[in-house]
């Protein structure tokens, strides 16, 4: 492994070790496996990211905006 | 309060740094990696006899770059997301920070529509022009990641400008 991949693995590691895993760190794991999976990326993660990043877009076109984003009343 | 807000620290200082070991790759020409045929950023024809004819050439920067916005992105959300789950104990020490965090929703709204029009205009047209746009929306949505994980654990971080 590059020493880059080893710092990136040791970031993913402590984050693994929090208490409460979220999904974005879930994801961040995908893509940092991903991108260092024995040189290939597989069809399957390829098909994984580009659906989402499909749907991810079209809701945006549609004008979708997540509740995160949405600014309350002061 | 003090162990709430180190807890945020160490896990946004975490999500920043993998963030940018992502961008660094984003960003990094030569990549080692290589796309399998057959993927959505690599089309292949299987042939009856199981061997695999590319359709198209394989698109490794549309890869780097839907996965490094993806998780600028996301990261995001989540900052954003933390600040409205405890707003009401954040802003009892915190007064600012919401319409801070305010300015933050407001900008990622509007780079995520322009990245969503790049990348639409992209997949009908896979130019250079084209990816170019969506590489200023990746580098915007990562400047105000950078701001939005600011915020949370430095509630006394000067206002942004209007």
């Amino acid at each position: 492994m590059t020493t880059f991949a080893l710092i990136v693995a040791g970031i993913t590691a402590a984050l693994n070790s929090a208490p409460a895993v979220t999904q974005l760190v879930l994801q961040t794991k995908d893509y940092i496996t991903a991108l260092f999976t024995a040189g290939v990326i597989t069809a399957e993660q390829q098909n994984r990211l580009h659906a989402h990043c499909d749907a991810h877009m079209n809701a945006t076109l549609r004008g979708e905006k997540p509740p995160e984003l949405v600014v309350d009343p002061d | 309060m003090r162990k709430f807000q180190s807890a945020i620290d160490a896990r946004l200082s975490a999500f920043i740094a993998l963030l940018c070991a992502v961008t660094w790759l984003a960003f990094t020409p030569g990549c080692a990696q290589k796309l399998q045929p057959g993927g959505a950023y690599a089309p292949a024809l299987v042939n009856p006899d199981g061997s695999v004819t590319p359709t198209a050439a394989p698109d490794m920067a549309l890869f780097v770059l839907d996965a490094s916005y993806d998780l600028a992105y996301q990261t995001v959300l989540t900052a954003c997301r933390l600040e409205k789950q405890n707003r009401p104990l954040l802003g009892r020490v915190f007064p600012e920070l919401k319409r801070e965090m305010d300015k933050v929703r407001i900008a990622t709204w509007q780079i995520d529509q322009d990245w969503a029009a790049a990348r639409a205009a992209y997949l009908d047209h896979p130019v250079a022009a084209n990816l170019t746009a969506i590489q200023r929306a990746l580098a915007e949505m990562e400047r105000w990641n950078a701001v939005a994980t600011a915020l949370l654990p430095k509630a006394n971080a000067p206002p942004l400008p209007p």
